[in-house]
């Protein structure tokens, strides 16, 4: 009969060889709570088409509560203006901006937060679409204008 | 001094909990969120109030700041002094530090008289959003919120 020391020997040789997980486990739970904490959930869809300037003195936003939002695009080769919608999805004319401002406006009468405007223009607009849709805003009811920005260039 | 031994019977091993599931799991949500999370700059706020048409009767003191900025970029404070060089479309953002000096100046005149700072931005139309951006950018560096547009062109 084989001694206590030589049996040990024996069944330990047997186990399986095991990987120590753990180290792993920690990397992966570190990399999920870096993604779940910098990850943001898009709540206004926005045209990606456009790319605000870059103001360093602009701030983020607490609330995006009470904005109508529109885009200025570059004017196209043509020299023509071109304004749309948040999502870029349907074009608009400065008449439709008055009027859906003072929808806008009209529907949001009594509410605590003032409503604005949020002009998303591109870096490469002209001032003059600036100035024409802030005027059809002003003619809806709104005078408080947003610029959307980036706070750096890189 | 003897110690006590903690009895365990022979062959008997320690419990162990199968974690594979977990670590299954979670590597499903890190490649979730690998694959939908887009490192995206936030945009900021730039804000200004465009004056209403309500008028007052106390005019104030102090009178308002004339801010014009050229089709070509430069900037011009009160018809005179330039601030802020040409800037041709696509340059990079201005700081525009004389800009910013003269409305600190400004700023603190009508403070001390304790009336509302008033800009009048006159933009060109042909000028680029980001040099007028620049300008707004600097009126934000003081606190000035009011800002007069001029040289509203009709629709087209």
């Amino acid at each position: 009969m084989a001694s206590r020391k030589l049996q040990a020997v024996l069944e330990e040789a047997d186990e399986d060889a095991r990987m120590d997980m753990s180290p792993m486990i920690d990397m992966v739970f570190l990399l999920l709570i870096f993604f779940m904490v910098a990850s943001r959930m898009v709540t206004v869809r926005v045209d990606p088409t456009i790319k605000p300037p870059v103001a360093d003195e602009s701030i983020k936003p607490k609330s995006a509560i009470g904005r109508i939002i529109f885009n200025i695009h570059p004017k196209s080769a043509g020299g023509e203006s071109k304004y749309s919608t948040s999502d870029g999805s349907q074009t608009v004319s400065l008449e439709e901006i008055t009027n859906r401002v003072q929808k806008f406006s009209e529907s949001r009468s009594g509410s605590k937060v003032e409503s604005s405007l949020l002009l998303r223009a591109h870096k490469d607009a002209d001032v003059s679409d600036i100035k024409k849709v802030a005027k059809a805003a002003a003619e809806g009811g709104i005078n408080k204008v947003i610029f959307g920005a980036f706070k750096t260039d890189k | 001094m003897a110690r006590r031994r903690k009895y365990s019977p022979e062959g008997a091993k320690d419990p162990e909990l199968d974690i594979s599931s977990l670590v299954d799991v979670a590597f499903l949500l890190l490649i979730y969120f690998l694959v939908t999370s887009t490192l995206k700059k936030d945009e900021t706020d730039l804000s200004i109030v465009l004056p209403t048409s309500i008028p007052t009767d106390n005019p104030d003191p102090v009178d308002p700041l004339a801010i014009l900025i050229e089709a070509d970029g430069r900037v011009i404070v009160d018809k005179t002094v330039e601030v802020g060089g040409a800037r041709p479309k696509g340059s990079k953002p201005d700081r525009l530090p004389q800009l910013r000096a003269k409305l600190k100046e400004y700023k603190e005149l009508a403070d001390g008289v304790g009336s509302k700072p008033v800009v009048i931005v006159a933009a060109a139309d042909e000028g680029n959003t980001q040099r007028f951006i620049d300008v707004v950018n600097a009126l934000a560096s003081v606190k000035i919120k009011n800002i007069t547009m001029t040289g509203f062109s009709g629709p087209e």
